[in-house]
């Protein structure tokens, strides 16, 4: 066996075991001690380790890290489940409006399919996502660039949208809530998506499933204002109810096959 | 009340946690025919099956003639003047009508059979009745029609005050339904009382005088017949059609995936002709007793058609033996009877597994821990709502029974998945889950056969719509023409 290789069954069983001892190391994989405290010193200045008195225990830090990183793993595939769910909706010869977001970036991604689709985005990442598809038509609406962020909005922007209607608007929500309806993190973003509501012909709100029950600064609308609800399927029975009974299209991705 | 034979009173009843009726009031008026109408699973049978004591209820009066009285079995029932055609025919073959008719009520000569008085009677009944039979000839030589008239004949001949059919004239066709419809008039004549359970609402506007709407487990409304006509009774019975709220997914018509070429089976379907494409959901719109649960048992090779082909994939011809070799061909069949559907002393695993067992092997025996992943993955995909991983599927709610239900079907992979009535009982959340699961499955390059007799639910899903009446399909819509209320007249009216 060769160290390297070594090192990630060392990895591995502490990251089980949480802690191990050299001993049990040697006759586990048939090395002498010596060879193993060398490893030991190995991880040790990767910080995997720290070194104790006849072994060693795994440095704690890294725990939460990954577990961080397992969670951002799940809620992209959650937006991806969302994003592919809403690309069903759209059809070809439609004009879109889609707004700034993960879940937005997605969809462009996958435009590229349509041979005939008029794309309208605020945001200058969805934009480039949208030109690498090779989409038909794509038109950026101005704007000021919110901080540090990549979406546009303010005043520029509403004057923009005064001259476009669009059959579909895809809005990212920050926060879904059967009492205070959709919310969002910013007052001009709030502002802008209230425009591009007023002048789409179907609203469609994408929010995966963590936004739910949560309320954002900046508050947009009553849930009823949009005719769809694309999200996963883990969301709250209630909320499944009242979409149901208040003619709100709701899409649940099933992960099924 | 003097005219009042019979009421009930705030019947309550529930099968474990699910609640069928909830405080249903009833009344039957002396010498009338009374329609009990109301969608699959609304509880109309379970309402005649406790007044004619075959099931118990948990609360609630009975009151025959103003007396209470308490009905623990249908032979008490029979004492009280009550009686109750069921669904299923329940004759004696291999004797004669005659025999079939007087059981238990034979004409006596001393302690003897009068047999001379008892052929006699009947032939009398039978002309008196119009009905063109011979009291000699032997229950094996009739047909579904005859042997349901001889049913009928047996109620009456116990003198009854008060009858009960359920989906009598499922079985009949067009001749002996005039017939029938004449004897229930009859039978009304001679002051008897009549509940009739139908989907027909034309037989309703027809011979009814008042018509009681059960609706989420009650009884909403009594009409009076005479007061309201054929499509008062549908807006009625079905509301306002909203299809707004149903998450239809357009998805890109593929290639053929099935193709059934005159199917006939025994005397229930004729003819069946129709393609399924993938990514299509091709709705099954059809009263009970249309046959739409025998189509689907004969695509699933749980009957065997009589003749007619079936294609998979526009070319092979396949024919179907067995469920397994269905599922083995690319077909999976979820329906609502997960009663059946399912084991219910095993877990969620077990039965998801069940269906597809290849993939668990580990040399020739089934892994253990296999199963029970593939159990833990669709728990997570489906949201199955479950503390306990290995409690038997008997301790879910229906709701989620259904879900696995669904799992079963989708762990086989299959590209043909045939629904039978797959959202009766479930609740508004449940039923979101379902039409996003549908989405899934076609999403996938997957056809469905969907089966239903929730009018909204077929407008608000499929992208066609076949309708099936008697056992033949009768007419095609498409998602973007069709209205609620040309699909209506299909389904209710007959021919």
């Amino acid at each position: 066996m060769f160290a390297y290789e070594r090192h990630q069954r060392i990895k591995q069983i502490l990251y089980e075991k949480k802690s191990i001892d050299v001993l049990y190391l040697s006759r586990f994989f048939g090395v002498s001690e010596t060879t193993i405290r060398r490893d030991f010193d190995k991880l040790e200045q990767q910080g995997f380790l720290t070194k104790t008195y006849g072994g060693a225990v795994l440095n704690e830090t890294l725990l939460p890290k990954t577990f961080s990183e397992v969670q951002n793993d799940k809620r992209t595939s959650d937006e991806k489940m969302v994003a592919s769910i809403a690309t069903n909706l759209i059809k070809d010869g439609e004009a879109i409006f889609l707004s700034g977001g993960a879940i937005s970036e997605y969809i462009a991604q996958q435009l590229g399919t349509f041979s005939d689709i008029t794309v309208l985005t605020n945001d200058i990442a969805v934009a480039a996502n949208l030109r690498d598809a090779q989409v038909s038509r794509i038109i950026v609406i101005g704007g000021q660039l919110q901080d540090a962020g990549t979406q546009l909005a303010g005043e520029i922007s509403e004057i923009c949208l005064e001259h476009v209607f669009v059959d579909k608007a895809f809005l990212n929500m920050q926060g879904v809530n059967i009492k205070i309806g959709f919310t969002v993190s910013s007052f001009s973003a709030s502002l802008l998506c209230k425009k591009v509501a007023s002048i789409a012909n179907e609203v469609i709100v994408m929010a995966d499933h963590t936004k739910f029950d949560y309320a954002a600064l900046s508050k947009v609308g009553p849930l009823t204002m949009a005719q769809m609800i694309v999200t996963n399927q883990s969301i709250d029975d209630s909320y499944k109810r009242y979409c149901f009974e208040n003619n709100i299209k709701l899409y649940t991705a099933f992960e099924l096959l | 009340m003097a005219d009042c034979i019979l009421q009930l009173k705030k019947i309550c009843k529930s099968f474990d946690k699910l609640q069928v009726l909830h405080d249903v009031d009833f009344e039957l008026r002396q010498g009338e025919i009374h329609a009990l109408l109301g969608k699959n699973g609304s509880g109309k049978t379970v309402l005649m099956n406790i007044l004619y004591g075959i099931q118990s209820m948990d609360s609630g009066e009975i009151l025959f003639e103003g007396m209470p009285v308490k009905i623990k079995s249908p032979q008490q029932a029979g004492r009280l003047g009550i009686a109750m055609l069921s669904q299923e025919i329940l004759l004696y073959t291999n004797t004669d009508i005659a025999h079939n008719i007087w059981t238990n009520h034979e004409p006596k000569y001393l302690s003897f059979i009068d047999r001379s008085n008892l052929y006699a009677r009947t032939q009398k009944l039978l002309s008196e009745l119009g009905i063109p039979l011979s009291a000699h000839d032997n229950i094996d030589t009739l047909g579904l029609a005859e042997r349901q008239l001889v049913q009928v004949l047996r109620i009456l001949a116990a003198n009854p005050r008060v009858v009960i059919l359920d989906e009598p004239t499922e079985v009949l066709d067009n001749r002996y339904r005039e017939l029938f419809l004449e004897l229930l008039l009859k039978m009304k004549q001679q002051g008897i009382s009549i509940i009739y359970i139908t989907h027909k609402l034309d037989e309703v506007t027809q011979i009814c005088d008042r018509a009681s709407i059960m609706k989420n487990c009650t009884i909403t409304e009594v009409v009076s017949i005479a007061e309201c006509d054929f499509d008062g009774l549908v807006a009625k019975l079905f509301g306002i059609i909203q299809t707004s709220s149903y998450p239809k997914l357009q998805i890109k018509l593929g290639d053929e995936l099935l193709r059934v070429s005159n199917l006939s089976y025994a005397n229930i379907l004729h003819d069946i002709s129709f393609t399924l494409r993938r990514g299509e959901i091709l709705g099954l719109a059809g009263a009970a007793g249309s046959g739409r649960s025998t189509l689907a048992k004969t695509l699933y090779g749980a009957l065997t058609p009589d003749k007619g082909d079936i294609y998979i994939s526009s070319t092979d011809k396949i024919h179907i033996r067995s469920p397994y070799h269905a599922v083995r061909c690319g077909i999976g069949y979820i329906s609502n009877d997960f009663q059946n559907g399912l084991f219910q002393t095993r877990d969620i695993s077990f039965n998801i597994s069940l269906s597809n067992l290849r993939p668990y092997q580990k040399f020739c025996f089934v892994s253990p821990e296999l199963v029970e992943n593939v159990g833990r993955n669709y728990i997570d995909k489906l949201n199955i709502k479950v503390y306990d991983i290995s409690i038997p599927v008997d301790y879910l709610s229906g709701g989620n029974q259904q879900k696995v239900v669904v799992g079963k079907c989708a762990n086989t992979y299959s590209s043909i998945v045939i629904m039978d009535e797959p959202s009766a009982g479930m609740d508004l959340a449940g039923k979101g889950d379902l039409y996003n699961i549908m989405n899934e499955f076609v999403r996938n390059n997957a056809g469905i056969l969907f089966i239903s007799s929730d009018i909204s639910e077929l407008l608000g899903m499929c992208d066609r719509i076949l309708t099936l009446c008697n056992g033949r399909i009768t007419h095609q819509f498409y998602r973007e023409t069709v209205t609620a209320n040309e699909l209506f007249e299909c389904v209710t009216a007959d021919t």
